[in-house]
């Protein structure tokens, strides 16, 4: 086990230079001369853009950048943005808030997922599961910025219960909407997967003979049946994340939420290339490292899985 | 086994959670109010170039030059004494005893010399710089601390640090010696870059103090209360020793949107007080939701159709009328813009002294069968029209309409050329330069004004060397009435120089006119008395907070 993921986390170092190479190359390729994407529409002074372009390595030729970039990093410096604020300190602010959002859309995933995928599982063909599968085939056919947009009108600009956009009254408050709104569409998938391979597992032999050697129902569910069925639902909760994280550049931009998200916008736009390398690659590094946690997390819900 | 798993999930949340709880309240104290921003890029006098900076500093600085709100015209603020000059080239400062910045230290020509040579000292790479060289006023002395580049692109090192044309007198008291007459001189100073900074801004060698950006100190009607929250808000109050008249209000408190939809959203709910602009989507519904509280109002935007001057295509006269006559701007203001553009008449914004009505002409005004007259007649004239935009600014919408009117008037071809973003429009524009093989055709253009003045759009777009003159006009009659202009002992005959260089514009007709984009905004119940200037700025200190 301890080599297996001392392994694991060996590939990871390959994967970092491939991960910052590929995107600072296309942040280079992005067309347009970088500084006067800074000016936008007026043309900057030739003297200030000479100078700018010369303290941003931006006149070198693409190795050079990288391999300056590089080495910086391994000093410790994470680069500059055109506004001068150290990249380091970018991804300090902004990574918490996006890991915020994001964990606490776990959250409501799996309360709300496992939690109805159970009752429909258990009461199958009940009223109760034939709701819940119409409720999430509901969900999963609205595209996220809609319900974005409709989330945030009902409940917080009509009904005002909770702040209609920013961080400023802290988690879990501010947190509640867009939490949800990235939520929804996994949640309604995580129902039904839990749902599907519950009632399987039900039928299954073993589940029979624990009910025949007279275990009661609630052992039967919850430790034989349901424990099984979480296997896939982890493995979809896993690679989920990085969707997560994906759905929530969307989701930030209609709750003003100070995530990566616009971060990565507008670096993306500026040409910014420190900031954007220094936020994916941390997003590369996070979606690997949550791979390695749902690939232990198999031996530990199915000890019939072993590493070696 | 689940339940430890999420048992321990809860807990990383609790301690993010923990984190973040630092930030505060999202509420506003007693007389605060909040103005909506996106977030600065820089928050220095001498860099600050956008909008967000801006709203920012004219709250935290009080610069020598305030505008008069219906006319725009210069004005002296209450930090200044006198700006006097006989031959527009030596300017005399006095400025007002009284003044301090925020940390008590008093406000004098020693603070606006070091602040401006700061400014202009070219390694100091700061946006604005170009302020004080040929572009702006034209300090004496400017070329040595920021040298221009030389034919290879890099720069030489300045050989002087200070700026030999900024003299100090007294305490209260400094002259200002340009390199050449400038008529201007006075409306220029009005802008962000000429607002002083206290010594503590600045380390002994000159560089700025670190961190300084993230609670700037000025001498305006508000101070910082706490750092610059990045991307969340921005907290000033109302600074009690201020020497001028004090706000009707306790504070302003910025805060920062990503996009103008969040701003609708939070001032639908009251969360927050006034915005200087709105997202295109809620055009249509804001007259109804917000009744008296919606603003609409002329600003200096100023929207046109550049030309290529090196595209053959495009060469005759009667073929760039041709087009202008073809589109009904009107239609386009009114359906695809819900009336917050008003047609354009001139060649400059109507917020400046000195604009007539109609200096276009014909050529402004929809006629199609003028314009497929004049379309016949011209020779040689382009296959297909094309307009260029870039795909970032919203205009695919009035570019598909104003293509598919051309196309019905003039029965030619046209379509909208879709650019990634601006700067990737002028590089393409640069590379049919050098193959004039290629047609580029009309692209958009757009300029918002620095400082209230008629010369403001004349030179940067259609003098020769303008700095937002990308199709290449250049007419030396024109460039020598607006230098006349420039150099005129007073503000009529500078007017007079500049409008006799604008009617050139309507016999050349280098760019096509569209429209001048008006300010929309709006204000929740909590605040009464909201004005937004022709900067897009809002008159924090008259605002009362009632909620």
């Amino acid at each position: 086990m301890g080599r297996y993921i001392a392994r694991r986390l060996l590939q990871l170092i390959p994967v970092f230079f491939g991960a910052t190479f590929l995107i600072y190359g296309l942040v280079f390729l992005i067309p347009g001369d970088p500084v006067q994407r800074l000016f936008g529409e007026r043309q900057p002074d030739p003297a200030q853009a000479a100078r700018i372009a010369e303290e941003y390595n931006l006149d070198d030729p693409f190795i050079v950048q990288y391999l300056k970039y590089i080495g910086g990093i391994f000093t410790g410096d994470f680069g500059t943005t055109f506004s001068g604020r150290d990249v380091a300190d970018i991804l300090l602010e902004r990574w918490p808030v996006t890991l915020q959002l994001a964990l606490t859309a776990i959250v409501i995933e799996i309360i709300f997922g496992i939690g109805l995928g159970l009752i429909a599982g258990i009461k199958r063909g009940s009223i109760a599961d034939r709701l819940i599968l119409i409720a999430t085939l509901v969900v999963v056919s609205i595209p996220v910025f809609v319900l974005g947009i409709v989330v945030q009108y009902v409940f917080g600009i009509k009904l005002g219960w909770f702040p209609a956009t920013g961080i400023t009254d802290g988690w879990p408050t501010s947190y509640i909407l867009p939490a949800t709104v990235i939520a929804a569409l996994s949640l309604a998938y995580v129902a039904r997967l839990t749902r599907t391979s519950l009632v399987e597992n039900l039928r299954s032999d073993y589940v029979r003979t624990a009910v025949a050697k007279g275990l009661p129902r609630r052992r039967v569910i919850g430790v034989h049946a349901f424990r099984n069925s979480l296997i896939p639902v982890v493995t979809f909760i896993g690679a989920d994340f990085g969707f997560l994280l994906a759905g929530a550049v969307v989701t930030e931009g209609i709750f003003n939420i100070p995530g990566i998200g616009n971060a990565l916008f507008t670096a993306v736009q500026l040409g910014e290339a420190p900031t954007v390398v220094g936020i994916t690659t941390f997003l590369v590094v996070l979606i690997l490292l949550v791979n390695l946690l749902v690939d232990v997390l198999y031996g530990v819900l199915d000890p019939r899985i072993r590493y070696d | 086994m689940r339940r430890r798993t999420i048992s321990i999930a809860v807990a990383g949340l609790g301690a993010t959670a923990l984190l973040a709880s630092s930030c505060g309240g999202g509420s506003d104290p007693e007389g605060v109010f909040s103005v909506g921003i996106s977030e600065p890029q820089f928050m220095l006098p001498s860099a600050c170039n956008e909008t967000g900076c801006a709203e920012v500093l004219d709250a935290l600085y009080l610069g020598l030059i305030v505008y008069n709100p219906d006319t725009n015209a210069p004005e002296l603020s209450s930090l200044a004494q006198s700006v006097e000059s006989l031959d527009n080239i030596t300017w005399t400062i006095v400025i007002n005893e009284g003044h301090t910045f925020h940390d008590g230290t008093p406000v004098t020509s020693d603070t606006f010399i070091n602040s401006w040579n700061y400014a202009a000292y070219g390694p100091n790479v700061q946006n604005n710089g170009y302020f004080f060289g040929p572009d702006g006023i034209y300090v004496k002395g400017y070329d040595d601390v920021s040298p221009a580049p030389r034919d290879d692109g890099t720069v030489p090192e300045p050989n002087a640090t200070e700026m030999s044309g900024l003299a100090k007198v007294s305490d209260t008291e400094f002259t200002v010696t340009l390199e050449k007459p400038f008529s201007q001189f006075k409306t220029v100073l009005g802008y962000t870059a000429f607002f002083p900074m206290p010594d503590a801004a600045f380390n002994s060698d000159g560089s700025l103090v670190d961190e300084f950006e993230e609670a700037p100190i000025g001498n305006g009607p508000y101070m910082m209360d706490g750092v610059w929250d990045h991307n969340v808000q921005i907290r000033t109050v109302a600074y009690p020793e201020f020497a001028g008249d004090q706000p009707k209000n306790n504070g302003v408190r910025f805060k920062i949107y990503q996009s103008l939809d969040a701003r609708w959203a939070d001032l639908q709910s009251n969360e927050l007080d006034v915005t200087d602009a709105l997202p295109p989507s809620a055009l249509n519904s804001a007259t109804q939701i917000l009744g008296d509280r919606y603003i609409n109002q002329p600003s200096s935007s100023f929207q046109f159709l550049g030309f290529p001057t090196t595209d053959p295509d495009y060469e005759d006269v009667k073929v760039r009328r041709a087009i202008s006559q073809a589109i009904n701007r009107l239609e386009i203001t009114d359906t695809i813009f819900s009336g917050t553009r008003v047609p354009s008449t001139a060649f400059v914004s109507p917020v400046v002294s000195g604009y007539r009505e109609d200096t276009c002409g014909d050529s402004c005004e929809y006629d199609p069968e003028a314009a497929k007259k004049l379309w016949n007649e011209a020779d040689p004239k382009p296959d297909t029209i094309t307009i260029t935009y870039n795909n970032d600014g919203g205009h695919k919408a009035w570019v598909d309409a104003a293509c598919n009117q051309i196309a019905a008037t003039l029965d030619v071809p046209c379509n909208g050329v879709p650019k990634p973003s601006f700067s990737s429009l002028l590089d393409d524009l640069d590379a049919t330069r050098t193959n004039p093989d290629v047609s580029f055709g009309p692209f958009r253009l757009g300029w918002v004004m620095d400082y209230p003045s008629m010369q403001n759009f004349l030179s940067p777009l259609y003098s020769t060397t303008g700095s937002s003159n990308f199709y290449g006009y250049s007419n030396e009659q024109f460039d020598t009435l607006l230098s006349e202009g420039n150099s005129a002992s007073d503000d009529e005959s500078a007017i007079a120089n500049y409008q006799a260089a604008e009617d050139i514009l309507s016999g050349d007709f280098p760019v096509i006119p569209l429209w001048d984009a008006n300010t929309t905004g709006g204000h929740s119940t909590n605040v009464t008395s909201v004005t937004i200037d022709a900067f897009d700025r809002i008159d924090k200190a008259n605002v009362e907070v009632i909620g």
